[in-house]
């Protein structure tokens, strides 16, 4: 047992500067677990901790002992956050701006993805590339005369817009679509074009050819659009923030709102 | 003659008459009609508001009156200004830096391992990009906070003295900085991997052949091939992270004193906070040169791109 070890190893210690691929492979597998797991345990802390904290009771929380670990696990906090109207509020109306942006992001950008992939009109390849630059355009450079605009807007008109849950139904899209728009022009494309020649000289119409076609062809890449569009429009926390009065918050912004007061610490914890 | 002329009138009239219709059944016009929706909305609420802020910038506070170009030289005038743009380079730059690094190496650890546990890995890897950077921004300030800092308690542990991580200036930017790069590191990681895969696996084996080191494969083979990746991914991420606002705003707010202050946070305080929307268009402005280099360098990599197709 101990020789037939000793000559499979032997041949590699011999010539150690070579060593042989197999054996380095098996090492180069440990470390890579290794550093793996490093990696995760820092990608993971946050959440984790997150998530102890909001087990906690508030006099745990600020008691000097062990933050790493529950001593007395309670679900006080959960109880609390779903008993609350408020929490509900926030929480319905993050629901409800991020489901109705989708769908507008969508009706929006699906057609206009498929105009530009597809039907060749003239200024259409510019239209595409300034689609992409839109994209690059921060919203962080759009809120301050998006602000002033609403603002003006209620002058003219006397409709508020600033404190209203539906603006953000506006200006989420703008966040949304370009960005949407520009990855369903790659999925389109991608489409071979046999396809809509086929559903065309059977007669059918543009949209015919849209909605029967290409949109369930290109399901997979509608449904990586959708998710970024929800994505986008749940996690957003600067759009909100101006408004001081609370109806229009959604989760995110209702979190930092509360992470002053320690107490409160724990309740913000999950969402 | 005259009956000519009759006839040619009335075709004319009944030629313009179909011809709506005809207009109206072409590609270009019905195309034009489902472009329609997004001209307008990128016209609004895009370029509108750009240029708008253009305009903005010129007023004074209460905005009546054009002051030219005189918020500018306020702001020129101002130690915070310059001590802003010092902020945003340094946090932009290092911070994208970290992140592609960090991305690279975990994208390898990953490629490396047996497809099977691929998928676990990269999902758990993911995690911080998933989860909204205002949640988890909490989560981080939870860790630092100055009495109760989870990460404190444990440098207690090694007896190590508490370290001020969102007090003093110094710390600070760390911590801005480590919490961008938690949350960006996990998409380069994604965009590195796919791009890894798409190396073909025979340049390896021709290069271990010919006796080639770990280091040499990665310098002659892998970056070479995932150049145009790591280059957009940067460019990309290098926007992203200039205009950042969440990060700053939830961690420290701009303090100690300004100075983690980045353009994004700062134009909020100035402007929607303090009340003084011409000057935070001002600062906002700002951003703009250098997302303009960004943008011509994506913009020449996809006509490229799209030429070479």
């Amino acid at each position: 047992m101990a020789s037939t070890v000793d000559t499979a190893t032997l041949p590699a210690r011999a010539r150690p500067k070579y060593g042989s691929i197999k054996r380095d492979r098996a090492w180069a597998l440990r470390w890579s677990y290794f550093f793996l797991i490093l990696f995760a345990i820092f990608f993971l802390l946050p959440p984790i901790y997150m998530l102890i904290t909001s087990l906690k009771t508030s006099a745990e929380i600020s008691a000097a002992i062990n933050p790493w670990w529950v001593y007395e696990p309670t679900l006080d906090n959960y109880k609390e956050l779903l008993t609350q109207d408020i929490y509900l509020r926030f929480f319905r109306n993050s629901a409800l701006v991020s489901v109705i942006v989708v769908i507008i992001t969508m009706l929006i950008s699906v057609p206009a993805a498929f105009a530009l992939s597809r039907m060749r009109f003239w200024g259409s390849t510019t239209l595409a590339t300034g689609v992409f630059l839109t994209y690059l355009i921060p919203e962080t450079l759009l809120f301050i005369p998006l602000f002033k605009m609403f603002a003006t807007f209620r002058d003219w008109t006397g409709i508020e817009l600033i404190n209203n849950w539906w603006v953000l139904l506006i200006i989420y899209p703008t966040l949304t679509v370009p960005f949407c728009t520009w990855i369903m022009i790659g999925y389109f494309a991608s489409i071979p074009k046999e396809l809509d020649e086929a559903a065309i000289i059977d007669g059918a119409s543009w949209l015919q050819t849209l909605l029967l076609v290409f949109v369930p062809v290109a399901l997979p890449g509608l449904i990586a659009a959708t998710i970024f569009a929800f994505t986008v429009s749940w996690a957003q926390f600067l759009i909100p923030s101006p408004s001081p009065r609370r109806s229009t918050s959604s989760c995110c912004r209702q979190a930092s709102s509360r992470r002053s007061s320690r107490a409160t610490f724990s309740i913000g914890g999950r969402s | 003659m005259a009956e000519a002329a009759l006839s040619t009138t009335r075709s004319s009239a009944s030629v313009r008459r179909t011809s709506l219709r005809r207009v109206m059944q072409r590609k270009s016009t019905i195309a034009f009609f489902m472009t329609l929706p997004l001209i307008l909305l990128i016209a609004v609420l895009v370029l509108y508001p750009a240029f708008y802020s253009l305009h903005l910038a010129t007023l004074n506070k209460s905005m009546q009156r054009f002051v030219g170009l005189g918020n500018f030289f306020f702001l020129f005038k101002r130690e915070t200004f310059w001590m802003v743009v010092k902020q945003s380079c340094i946090f932009a730059i290092t911070a994208v830096i970290l992140k592609a690094l960090i991305g690279f190496v975990v994208a390898h650890f990953v490629h490396n391992i047996p497809a099977k546990g691929q998928r676990l890995w990269r999902g758990v890897l993911l995690v911080p990009w998933v989860i909204p950077p205002a949640m988890s921004c909490l989560g981080w300030l939870w860790l630092f906070d100055p009495s109760y800092s989870a990460f404190n308690w444990v440098l207690a542990k090694f007896g190590i003295d508490p370290i001020p991580w969102t007090g003093d200036p110094f710390w600070a930017r760390l911590s801005v900085i480590l919490v961008n790069v938690w949350i960006g590191a996990p998409f380069f990681m994604i965009m590195y991997l796919a791009a890894l895969k798409s190396v073909p696996e025979q340049l390896y084996e021709a290069a271990e052949i010919d006796g080639a080191n770990w280091w040499q494969k990665i310098w002659y083979i892998t970056l070479p091939m995932m150049r145009n990746i790591i280059a957009i991914t940067t460019l990309f991420s290098l926007i992203v992270t200039f205009a950042n606002f969440d990060i700053v705003r939830i961690l420290t707010a701009g303090g100690p004193v300004d100075q983690t202050h980045v353009f994004a946070t700062w134009a909020f305080q100035l402007g929607i906070v303090g009340g003084d929307l011409p000057l935070g268009a001002a600062v906002s402005l700002f951003m703009v040169p250098i997302l303009t280099i960004a943008a011509i360098f994506i913009l020449r990599d996809i006509t490229r791109r799209g030429s070479e197709v």
